[in-house]
């Protein structure tokens, strides 16, 4: 069933790519190819929302005492791993846009800005994860960060409304601006979000799982640790 | 072919090695897993 996955993703990125590189034209008035870049640097940005959500919602029900399992926990780091993977893409692949678009690899400007807050405080949230505490603790304090570094997520979306600076506006959103966008532009569009959010499923499953196995791997040195001590104890008490 | 064309490789590739490092980093360090983990502890 994996593999089935797996294979639908590949194939989903794999057409997007194609028409991402061959199917739709560049942008009109300059022949400005590196607008190739829109079926990258948009989808990357949404499932970074995604993923981010995820954490939140996840960590949410892990708060809620009568929904509470590790499992939320383990899917909210695994989700916020790959968020930070894309988050990571999103910046790196605006940064190349920019360069031809705007002449700069990098301004701060709110939207970037905003992104790299983002990217920042979810590290840091990965980071908390990784110090040492019993699942619970852990559960809790994650959770409540999740929470908070969520907070980034509606002010990097409304960034470039509030603060209108380099980065532009909301556009396929956006009813004000009543964009014409070319039919195969649109189609790709919305084939990459389609490939890209395959590929966060995939992904987090996987991630997901590996947490399982290191969550094993914890208990059964824990279970280890315990029967050694007992060990200990017990030729300290019976004389040889 | 026009110079930016460069930047939509660079970005391409990027983005194909980051993903694929990552999932077999994944995939490599779930299968150390299993091995070192007794047999009730795995998939």
């Amino acid at each position: 069933m994996k593999r089935l996955f797996l294979a639908t993703t590949v194939v989903a990125l794999g057409v997007t790519a194609v028409f991402a590189l061959w199917v739709t034209p560049p942008r009109a008035e300059q022949g400005f190819d590196a607008v190739r870049l829109l079926y990258l640097h948009v989808p990357t940005a949404w499932i970074a929302y995604l993923a981010f959500g995820i954490t939140a919602l996840a960590s949410l029900l892990w708060l809620v005492p009568r929904t509470r399992d590790t499992a939320w926990d383990l899917l909210a780091g695994a989700s916020a791993e790959v968020g930070v993977v894309f988050t990571a893409l999103t910046l790196l692949l605006g940064s190349l846009w920019g360069r031809p678009a705007w002449g700069t690899w990098w301004e701060w400007d709110a939207r970037l800005t905003t992104t790299a807050i983002l990217f920042f405080l979810y590290l840091g949230y990965l980071a908390l994860r990784r110090t040492g505490a019993t699942s619970d603790e852990r559960g809790k304090r994650s959770a409540i960060a999740a929470l908070i570094a969520f907070a980034d997520v509606p002010v990097n979306y409304l960034s470039v409304t509030w603060w209108q600076t380099l980065h532009q506006q909301g556009t396929v959103f956006n009813k004000n601006l009543n964009v014409q966008i070319d039919g195969s532009m649109a189609f790709t569009l919305i084939l990459a979000v389609v490939a890209f959010t395959l590929l966060y499923g995939y992904l987090v499953l996987e991630r997901f799982q590996l947490a399982q196995l290191e969550e094993g791997r914890e208990a059964r040195e824990l279970e280890l640790a315990i029967a050694e001590r007992l060990r200990t104890e017990h030729s300290e008490v019976v004389p040889a | 072919m026009s110079h930016n064309w460069s930047f939509v490789i660079a970005g391409y590739s990027i983005t194909t090695v980051v993903f694929v490092s990552y999932a077999v980093w994944i995939r490599q360090k779930a299968r150390q897993l299993r091995r070192s983990l007794p047999d009730e502890n795995r998939d």
